[in-house]
């Protein structure tokens, strides 16, 4: 059996009195593609920054990779674990071979390994070497995204986290990068994806497990079939509705 | 006219480039203390909304004072000559620099903060690698300001002999010698004008790639 990559225990997190994040448990296994699918203020982001311990819990445990995040060095740590951003987030005044070279330099490789490294990453994601001595601004927003993966994927960690990264993307590259995306984990060896986003169809599309999050709770966590065929809450059935709202109208308009 | 001002090149190149030399290095002396004081107070000021807003006051107060009051508000306390000009000066220049300070680093985006975190930067290396290059444009600018106020304030340091191009106008204006006045007058006019094209090049330079 697989080992668990991500363990939360009870883990609620308050910003002042608004309680964000209420008693969640919820367990990922190594090598998964996880999706979690909510509206904003759900806590899904929130969430997925406590994974890298970007925000902290207010209690409970969380563990990750074998590690509790509350006493592990965070530094260090954090050098193991991908990020990618809805906004890419690339540094601006670096080039995109040093952008994506940021932790494997605070990782301390040599030269040859990280031009190797970053040369392997570009091929990875689809982009033209010579790409490397470009500025992120010289690049177009898919593209820059491209990065923002090849950067996460940098020191090969084994477990990546995505914060709705195709979401300010238009629809057909977004769709490009989705099955992209999905290739390249199948592509990586038993790589962890935590990927959170609004869309359902990219939820669906994407994780062997959906997490359906409402209110800083989990309203369901199951593979998509098991989600269309029984869902188990009023509030997954409407979310549901709404993508097949959405397909009566493709077929009304045929 | 012209022709005295020939004439004083002719016989007192020397003096004119002490001056020169005297104006040039107790401004940016008074540049290099300021920026000491300015760039750790200023990044403080960017974490803490209490430490900005007492800058923010104590700035508005500092721009009330004319640079003159301060240079003689000085000399009871520290006599005259270069050292009270010195603080006067790093007092004048401290506002446009602690301001922009703050400015530039409140300016780099929350996202690219957590994103270099989350790359396993620590703090140092996020303020090194990632906020000051890219507050650079801001520091800058607050470097300009502070740089032209010092090298006009710097002439009014002459008058607590601190030396520099203010002497000669001094001179010109006790001997009513119009030559040294102009002299006077237009090279500290260059020396501003001069500082303030090199710094905005260079904050063209830092802002290209943005």
């Amino acid at each position: 059996m697989n080992k668990a990559m991500i363990k939360f225990k009870n883990v609620s997190k308050k910003f002042g009195k608004n309680e964000i994040i209420s008693n969640l448990n919820f367990e990922v296994k190594e090598g998964e593609f996880i999706t979690v699918l909510g509206a904003s203020g759900s806590g899904k982001t929130t969430t997925l920054k406590m994974i890298n311990g970007l925000e902290k819990p207010t209690a409970g445990d969380i563990n990750v990779a074998g590690y509790s995040i509350q006493k592990g060095k965070l530094i260090e740590f954090r050098r193991h674990i991908g990020y990618v951003v809805q906004s890419i987030g690339l540094f601006p005044h670096m080039t995109i071979a040093q952008n994506i070279a940021v932790t494997p330099k605070l990782l301390g490789w040599d030269k040859e390994k990280i031009n190797h490294r970053v040369d392997e990453l570009l091929d990875l994601v689809n982009l033209p070497r010579d790409f490397k001595d470009r500025y992120p601004a010289q690049l177009s927003g898919g593209q820059q995204q491209r990065v923002g993966v090849a950067r996460a994927l940098s020191a090969n960690p084994p477990l990546l986290l995505f914060d709705e990264p195709f979401s300010a993307l238009d629809s057909l590259i977004r769709q490009e990068l989705q099955h992209q995306l999905k290739d390249l984990h199948r592509k990586l060896d038993n790589k962890t994806f935590y990927f959170v986003t609004h869309d359902i169809n990219e939820a669906l599309y994407l994780g062997d497990r959906v997490m359906v999050m409402n209110h800083g709770k989990i309203e369901q966590f199951d593979t998509p079939q098991n989600l269309v065929k029984h869902p188990q809450t009023e509030y997954v059935k409407q979310l549901l509705d709404t993508a097949q709202e959405n397909q009566k109208l493709w077929e009304a308009l045929k | 006219m012209l022709q005295s001002i020939i004439h004083y090149f002719q016989n007192n190149a020397n003096e004119y480039w002490l001056a020169v030399r005297q104006h040039l290095v107790l401004s940016f002396s008074a540049l290099i203390i300021s920026l000491i004081i300015a760039l750790p107070l200023g990044y403080l000021g960017s974490k803490n909304q209490k430490i900005a807003d007492i800058c923010q006051s104590f700035t508005q107060v500092l721009r009330i004072i004319p640079s003159l009051a301060l240079l003689f508000i000085l000399i009871p306390y520290v006599g005259t000559g270069t050292l009270p000009s010195l603080i006067a000066l790093v007092i004048l220049a401290l506002p446009p620099l602690v301001v922009n300070t703050i400015l530039g680093f409140n300016e780099v985006p929350t996202d690219l903060n957590e994103v270099a975190l989350s790359l396993g930067m620590n703090n140092w290396q996020l303020l090194t690698k990632v906020q000051l290059p890219l507050s650079l444009p801001y520091l800058l600018n607050g470097i300009k300001l502070a740089l032209i106020e010092i090298i006009a304030s710097a002439t009014l340091a002459a008058y607590i002999g601190a030396g520099g191009l203010g002497d000669l106008i001094m001179t010109g204006l006790g001997l009513y010698r119009i030559d040294l006045i102009m002299i006077g007058g237009i090279s500290v006019a260059i020396l501003s004008f001069g500082s303030m094209l090199t710094i905005d090049w260079l904050i063209r330079k830092a802002a290209r790639n943005e």
